[in-house]
């Protein structure tokens, strides 16, 4: 016997609808814009940050050990283990990411990102390490592509919950 | 978003672009923000496309390589033999734009600009391989640069629409908010104002009245 039954849809506040939020498919979904459009704009030598642009570039391509930067182009890869950090969590209980380099890193990951992102000087004061900045600070926002594609999975995230929420 | 002018100059290769047709509607208070960022958006579109080694320019498509002389030359210097058109990063780092009324004029200023009209050869002039990074009079952006123009307008829109709580108040049904909504977004389809609302701090004023089940 098949027992038809309709149920009341009222969130009352994005608590609710935070609540049944699937955490596996947003982290999911903002894990690929970490990947596919966040990462693949620095190996391009191009920040993520809006209005920050082409990454300065290498002085001395040639200084870094062995043959691991072969362009003077910057892409912040040399070992791997700074990108292979930048991921994106979600935060329990809310609708929010948390996309970086988090707490939990290695302190050489979280020295070599503080120096990559704000650079570094030498003891006299000359640019050591260029600032270029992979990851946005407070006001800051990604660019236009990624802001794009975090709105869609944003939307995306909150329309399954909002599905799941009319068909309890 | 066609290109109705060129200016190609000593110190400017430029294309103005006229945005009026895609900022119809839009409230002048938030016309100059929408244009700063698709001016932006414009920029980052050309460095992520010239990375690439291809144009950001419709019909225009892959670079051809470099000559093998020219090739060997960057390769010992940048370490890249990429048709990139990045030698020192002068003249892509002086790629910029400006606003003006629905226009945005966009192109590379500055002491680089002739080089830029010898890759873009708006001018005519250039003998060298055209790798347009600036779109020609007629000439417009690759489709998927002008669906981003749109998403960027869409999400504007959004975060800046303003209602007041009488008008949500007297929403009872899916038409009428949609009704309400094409005041913000014109006559958008209901998926793409469902997206720009949920994907935006628009989805919070909704939420407030208990509308976000009517979407």
């Amino acid at each position: 016997m098949k027992l038809k039954v309709n149920f009341v849809f009222n969130p009352n506040d994005l608590k609710d609808i935070a609540a049944k939020v699937d955490e596996g498919y947003m982290q999911q979904q903002f894990q690929y814009i970490v990947d596919k459009e966040i990462k693949d704009s620095i190996s391009k030598g191009i920040s993520p940050v809006r209005g920050k642009r082409s990454f300065a570039k290498y002085k001395d391509k040639n200084k870094y050990p062995g043959d691991k930067k072969q362009s003077n182009k910057p892409n912040l890869k040399l070992t791997g283990e700074l990108l292979d950090n930048y991921t994106a969590r979600t935060v329990s209980g809310e609708i929010a990411v948390t996309i970086g380099i988090h707490s939990d890193a290695s302190d050489f990951v979280k020295t070599k990102a503080n120096a990559n992102q704000n650079g570094t000087k030498t003891k006299g004061g000359e640019v050591a390490i260029a600032a270029r900045p992979f990851i946005i600070q407070e006001g800051e926002e990604f660019n236009s592509q990624i802001s794009i594609a975090i709105m869609k999975a944003f939307a995306n995230v909150i329309s399954k919950a909002l599905k799941s929420m009319k068909g309890r | 978003m066609e290109t109705i002018r060129n200016k190609t100059t000593g110190s400017e290769t430029s294309a103005t672009i006229d945005l009026a047709e895609e900022l119809s509607g839009v409230p002048k208070a938030i016309k100059a923000e929408i244009l700063d960022s698709i001016g932006e958006l414009l920029v980052e579109r050309t460095l992520n496309a010239l990375a690439s080694e291809r144009s950001p320019v419709e019909g225009h498509g892959t670079f051809k390589g470099l000559s093998q002389e020219y090739k060997k030359l960057k390769q010992s210097e940048t370490g890249s033999g990429k048709a990139n058109l990045d030698l020192t990063g002068s003249m892509i780092n002086s790629i910029d734009f400006n606003v003006s009324g629905n226009k945005i004029t966009i192109g590379v200023f500055g002491e680089d600009a002739p080089k830029a009209d010898g890759h873009n050869n708006l001018s005519g002039a250039s003998s060298l391989p055209t790798r347009r990074f600036i779109p020609e009079v007629g000439e417009s952006y690759t489709s998927d640069i002008k669906q981003l123009i749109l998403d960027e307008i869409r999400s504007k829109k959004a975060e800046n629409a303003d209602f007041s709580a009488s008008d949500l108040n007297n929403i009872e049904t899916k038409d009428e908010l949609y009704a309400l909504l094409s005041e913000v977004f014109g006559d958008e389809s209901r998926s793409k104002v469902k997206e720009a609302v949920l994907g935006t701090a628009m989805r919070e004023l909704l939420d407030e009245f208990d509308l976000l089940k009517l979407l």
